[in-house]
């Protein structure tokens, strides 16, 4: 189970590729009694434990137990949490949770949303040989025909995040004479990255990661907020589903950030990976090419007759908005085409702003755990040029996602390049263009920088002490 | 005897931990150790990483005998734990680390600039990863695993890969090591058995489970601490041995009395109380005669003078 999430998270924790409660490290409280020095120790036949005393009087003994926020909370091992949160975040739970729903009472039923990620998207659609809005018309009806109500598309979701990210990042750049850790800003769509940089990092490298939430998170915050107050619901009578190119993801939407105290309820509930909903089509026996298509939902209602999508590649294009953002806000400089530079690896390169030989802005982006360990690095010695970098856990980002199908026959170069294909195909939107953004912001935010607006659309990150316990070495 | 090897100097090198191993660069300018600290006092700064896994690279105490003080010009961070050992390309441009964290690391080293960066980190395999070492010519490192295995990688388009496992073990392998000419690699293991394996198809030339017992029978300290190779040195023949008893021993082949008589080697120095704690590491100098590095579990690496004592 483990290798599936991204080589970053694997490699955070050491002794910890284990089943949870099978060689759990975190230190348990034991209440001590002054008492008898010599006692016994008894198994008996069901398992239990009994402490028999020299007098031979007999007592229980207690089992320690472990549960789900233990181990989340703990920095010993990331995969037993993880296999818990697997197996709660699973296509097996999604059909559990749509079988409960159709046998409810009616006031008791639940909207079923599911948020589908356009990397997702496209790589169902190389699997399936399809054009991306056909596949898009055909995934909307397949999951209606099991009983989902909306199906939602997180390019949506995604304008918010790219428009926070830019505002953000101006808002960084003037202040960095006075906060030296304004810049770099580092960019917080990659749950993996997060992970990784909370737990090995920690507070050195938090206040250089953007506080925007991810595309997933802010669809969440749109799904149990603002699509909630539309359909009169509170949000826990709505079930929330993304499906993304990535097993990460599932922790992400577990973080306690992302869970809403009142209502008891997680702005995403479930996180099924596009691996899953291929297993999804097999284990209903259906081809999505013989599916009709249906038309797509849009938050605000109505049909959307296409799709869209963003510059600046499958990761998500932080790095082409904010540089394109901050060149024309901060210099007056348009931006028409970006070039990057490769350097060392494919996986990392550099884009640059100059007027009269004059470097303005210089921005990077590093996927794959060794560029993040060469930036980390070049972070502590002070010797990090840039002023943003995008940074993804995966080699090549998020379209070569761990929670991605692998293609029958095909070499992996060539299968990334057809999904990114695919990808790209669609219109590149302007998120600052995008009429219902605008109006959300304006109607339901209460305008740009409003503090309904930081709260809905901005997170926070929490270093993680590590458990330095005797148990936790291992030779 | 004792002024057969004499003490340079010695460096904290791994303060309040261990140093596991040690390799100079192919010219000698830098040495490169590896180690592991559990409570490190040299990242206060950091609880987030209390192992603090390191590797610094201290320049050559250098020509002529008598060594300025090494200083550590970097410290390459990223393992998750203990680095179990360290390894320089033939090149001198490349440098492999493998860890307690089951990775292995590929560096690439700007020896001017002092600057090591990251190539590849690979993951190949599934436990404790014990020794990394270059193939004598080509750009082909070979890891020893407590996984039983060996793995092979090269180096493809921009990256690493793992092009090898190489399986008959049935315990930890503790280390290996190429033939000079790079067709043959032999592993060492807890199985009690060494294994031959020759290129280009991976495939042991000796039947499995050949009884080969470890440890060499020429050195005598060898028996304690499996961890670590007796390292005979390039440029002038002379054994030196890395021992569980603190002490650090030089062995010299001794002239035979007759052209049929087997060879032989004696002790040609020995120092008791070379490190506070077990030694772990010893290597010579790769241009200057008689220089050796050696370090131990007190976290210190000493740099010696040996010297060939008359009438041996």
């Amino acid at each position: 189970m483990a290798e599936r999430f991204s080589a970053v998270l694997q490699l955070t924790d050491l002794d910890d590729f284990i089943a949870p409660s099978q060689e759990c490290i975190k230190p348990v409280k034991v209440d001590t009694k002054a008492g008898k020095a010599a006692a016994k120790i008894r198994i008996e036949a069901d398992g239990s434990y009994f402490q028999v005393n020299q007098d031979g009087e007999k007592q229980k003994l207690e089992k320690a137990k472990i549960t789900l926020n233990d181990c989340l909370a703990c920095s010993g091992c990331i995969t037993s949490a993880e296999s818990v949160l697997v197996s709660q975040q699973s296509h097996g739970e999604l059909c559990k949770v749509l079988a409960l729903n159709k046998a409810a009472a009616a006031q008791e039923q639940k909207v079923v949303v599911v948020s589908v990620s356009p990397q997702s998207r496209a790589s169902l659609a190389a699997r399936c040989k399809l054009g991306l809005l056909e596949t898009a018309q055909r995934l909307t009806q397949f999951l209606k025909s099991l009983g989902v109500h909306y199906v939602f598309d997180t390019t949506f979701s995604r304008n918010f995040s790219l428009l926070e990210s830019q505002r953000e990042f101006v808002r960084r750049f003037h202040k960095q004479a006075e906060d030296k850790k304004a810049l770099p800003m580092l960019a917080s769509a990659c749950p993996g990255w997060i992970c990784y940089a909370e737990k090995t990092h920690g507070s050195f490298i938090i206040p250089h990661i953007s506080t925007t939430k991810s595309p997933q998170q802010v669809m969440g915050s749109l799904v149990k907020g603002y699509f909630a107050e539309q359909q009169h619901l509170p949000p826990d009578r709505i079930y929330h589903v993304t499906v993304m190119p990535c097993y990460d993801k599932k922790l992400e939407a577990s973080r306690p950030d992302f869970f809403n105290q009142e209502y008891q309820t997680r702005d995403v509930d479930c996180v099924i990976t596009t691996g899953e909903v291929l297993k999804l089509l097999e284990q209903e026996g259906v081809s999505l090419s013989d599916v009709d298509p249906a038309p797509l939902d849009t938050m605000l209602g109505g049909a959307a007759e296409e799709l869209s999508s963003h510059r600046g590649g499958g990761s998500g294009g932080f790095l082409e908005h904010v540089f394109t953002h901050a060149a024309k806000e901060i210099f007056g400089i348009h931006v028409g085409s970006i070039h990057y530079k490769p350097l060392k690896n494919k996986d990392v390169q550099e884009v640059t702003l100059e007027r009269d030989g004059q470097v303005l802005l210089q921005f990077a982006l590093a996927y794959g755990f060794r560029n993040i360990q060469n930036l980390v690095q070049k972070l502590k010695r002070g010797k990090c040029p840039y002023h943003y970098v995008e940074v993804m856990a995966c080699p090549s980002g998020c379209l070569n996602g761990g929670g991605q199908i692998r293609l029958e026959g095909e070499s992996s170069k060539e299968e990334l390049q057809q999904v990114e294909r695919l990808y790209d195909s669609p219109r590149a939107e302007i998120p600052e263009e995008n009429r219902a953004v605008r109006e959300l912001y304006q109607h339901w935010l209460g305008g740009w920088g409003s503090q309904r607006a930081q709260q809905m659309l901005h997170t926070q990150y929490h270093a993680l002490e590590r458990t330095n316990s005797a148990l936790s070495i291992k030779w | 005897m004792p002024e057969a090897l004499s003490l340079l100097c010695r460096v904290p090198a791994h303060p309040e931990s261990r140093c596991w191993a040690l390799a100079w660069s192919p010219s000698g300018a830098l040495l490169a150790s590896c180690g592991g600290d559990r409570t490190s006092p040299r990242c206060p700064q950091s609880p987030q990483c209390p192992q603090c896994p390191h590797v610094p690279v201290s320049p050559c105490p250098g020509v002529p005998m008598s060594p300025v003080s090494p200083q550590v010009v970097a410290t390459l961070e990223g393992h998750e734990n203990e680095v179990k050992s360290v390894a320089w390309a033939p090149s001198g441009t490349l440098l492999a680390t493998c860890s307690r964290d089951k990775s292995v690391w590929v560096w690439e080293v700007d020896e001017e600039e002092e600057e090591f960066e990251c190539v590849s980190v690979l993951s190949a395999h599934t436990q404790d990863v014990k020794h990394v070492v270059w193939h004598p010519s080509l750009q082909l490192l070979a890891s020893a695993s407590y996984d039983d295995t060996v793995r092979l990688y090269r180096e493809d388009d921009d990256d690493w890969l793992c092009c090898a496992t190489l399986e008959g073990h049935t315990s930890t392998v503790w280390a290996v090591a190429w033939d000079s000419s790079g067709h043959r690699l032999v592993s060492c293991s807890d199985d009690r058995t060494l294994r031959v394996w020759q290129r280009p198809c991976p495939l042991p030339v000796t039947p499995p489970g050949v009884p080969c017992p470890l440890p060499d029978p020429v050195s005598p300290c060898v028996p304690s601490c499996p961890r670590s190779l007796p390292d005979p040195c390039p440029l002038t023949g002379a054994v030196a041995t890395a021992c569980g008893d603190d002490a650090v021993r030089v062995f010299e082949e001794v002239t035979p009395a007759s052209p049929t008589a087997p060879v032989t080697f004696g002790l040609a120095a020995h120092v008791a109380r070379a490190h506070a704690q077990d030694v772990n590491g010893v290597a010579w100098h790769p241009r200057e005669p008689g220089l050796l590095a050696t370090c131990g579990d007190d976290g210190d690496i000493a740099f010696w003078r040996y010297q060939r004592p008359e009438g041996l």
